[in-house]
């Protein structure tokens, strides 16, 4: 039956709970590793989807909407002008002034009746205009979700997990300092303990450094 | 046969041979550098894979800041077009009546009030289409986008660009630190071929590729840092 050497089992131990650790280190890095990967991931499908919904907001309120809003403001502010010139004519002139007043007005009144800016009046400005600041809150208020968006959050969740993950990573350079003192215990016997020693506290460098890590995430 | 009993005497009372020494310095080697090149690797690739994806979101942004700003100023640019065609035309009719004096009245009256009209539309239009102040309640985010310019793209494209040269720089790191990790796990199992094969020739020649092929693997490694 073969003897079993001075310290032979403390190495044996310390092996396996080297390799414990930097498992346990290597598994809770990668996790980290793909929830940071997952967040940056998260943010850019934010940051699509809140530039998606933002600029066809825009495009609505700005394109469509306003032209049409602005084509009324020209009928309703031509037939405030021409009724004005109108008070001033007289005659052929004021006649043709007032027909095209009333025709301005027509205009407007069938423009305004098709465009939900220009029939609301609470978009109404004192100018004659319309508020488009305020229609378009009011689009971008249709979904608040989307408003409520902000890449910039999951990305930095994803930053923290990414130095978190390369924190257990680091972890485990004092765990092989740990296979290394073991391995040359194995190697240089008359030094046995004194590595032994060395390895333990190399892998309790590790654990604590472990624990720091996660504490301070 | 006495060399044999000779090598079994040293082993017995200093612990190990040299080869047993140099195998046990070698496997402690390989995984001290395991660890320090698995950590390289684990930074270049988040790096990397940050990189990218920053990249990513400054190509929707550009998109979004060109596309979300644009309808704002061409609604400014065809309102005054509007305001500025009456204009235009106020002015041709005042010129065409000055050849029918029997309706120059009416249609001066008109070409004048177009002319106010017009220069009303031109303010309105200019102040609809300005970029909303802080009290309108819409989100600050939409806000920036409508009031982006072409110095903001130039910025964000500038912002783009170097994300994309960090990408390829730490993927260039994450690359070399892969290939030194392939060097070292080559260098392990030859490492425990020679642990097998035990303290013969054959068994120092593989200690020794162990022994160089770790020294490369560790090259690979420095070579990574200084890209």
């Amino acid at each position: 039956m073969e003897e079993e050497r001075p310290g032979g089992r403390g190495l044996a131990v310390l092996l396996a709970a080297a390799a414990v650790v930097a498992a346990v280190v290597g598994a809770r890095a990668s996790l980290l590793g793909s929830s940071a990967s997952g967040n940056w991931q998260q943010a850019v499908r934010q940051e699509v989807k809140a530039a998606a919904a933002t600029v066809e907001d825009i495009r609505f309120v700005y394109g469509p909407e306003a032209g049409q809003a602005f084509r009324a403001v020209e009928a309703a502010v031509r037939a405030e002008e021409y009724r004005a010139a109108a008070e001033q004519a007289t005659g052929v002139a004021r006649s043709v002034l007032l027909a095209e007043a009333a025709a301005q007005e027509q205009l407007r009144e069938i423009l305004a009746s098709v465009s939900e800016v220009a029939k609301d009046p609470k978009y109404g400005r004192d100018d004659g205009g319309y508020d488009l600041g305020l229609r378009l809150r009011d689009m971008r208020d249709r979904f608040p979700d989307l408003v409520a968006l902000r890449p910039d959050d999951p990305q930095a969740v994803g930053d923290r997990l990414a130095k978190q993950a390369l924190g257990e990573t680091a972890i485990t350079i004092p765990v092989a300092l740990t296979f290394l003192f073991g391995a040359l215990a194995q190697g240089f016997h008359r030094r046995r303990r004194l590595f032994l020693v060395l390895g333990t506290v190399a892998l309790a460098g590790g654990i604590v450094a472990a624990a720091f890590v996660e504490l301070t995430a | 046969m006495a060399v044999n009993l000779d090598v079994e005497a040293v082993a017995e009372v200093s612990g190990r041979t040299r080869f047993d020494r140099w195998l046990a310095v070698l496997v402690g080697a390989a995984a001290i550098l395991a660890a320090l090149l698995a950590s390289l690797q684990v930074d270049s690739g988040l790096q990397e894979e940050r990189a990218l994806h920053m990249a990513s979101r400054m190509s929707v942004r550009i998109f979004e800041e060109t596309a979300g700003s644009s309808p704002r100023f061409s609604f400014q640019i065809n309102s005054l077009q509007q305001a500025t065609t009456l204009a235009i035309g106020a002015t041709a009719a005042q010129i065409a009546v000055l050849e029918m004096p029997e309706t120059a009245e009416a249609i001066q009256a008109r070409a004048e009030a177009d002319v106010r009209a017009s220069e009303r539309l031109m303010a309105i239009g200019q102040s609809m289409g300005d970029v909303p102040p802080p009290t309108s309640g819409i989100d600050q985010a939409t806000r920036d986008v409508l009031a982006s310019d072409p110095l903001d793209w130039a910025g964000l494209l500038s912002e783009q660009l170097r994300q994309m040269d960090i990408a390829d720089r730490f993927g260039e790191r994450a690359n070399r630190t892969l290939f030194g990790l392939s060097l070292l796990a080559l260098g392990a199992v030859l490492v425990g071929l020679a642990a097998v094969l035990g303290r013969g020739v054959p068994g120092r020649a593989v200690l020794a590729a162990a022994t160089l092929t770790l020294l490369a693997a560790a090259a690979w490694g420095v070579a990574a840092l200084i890209v």
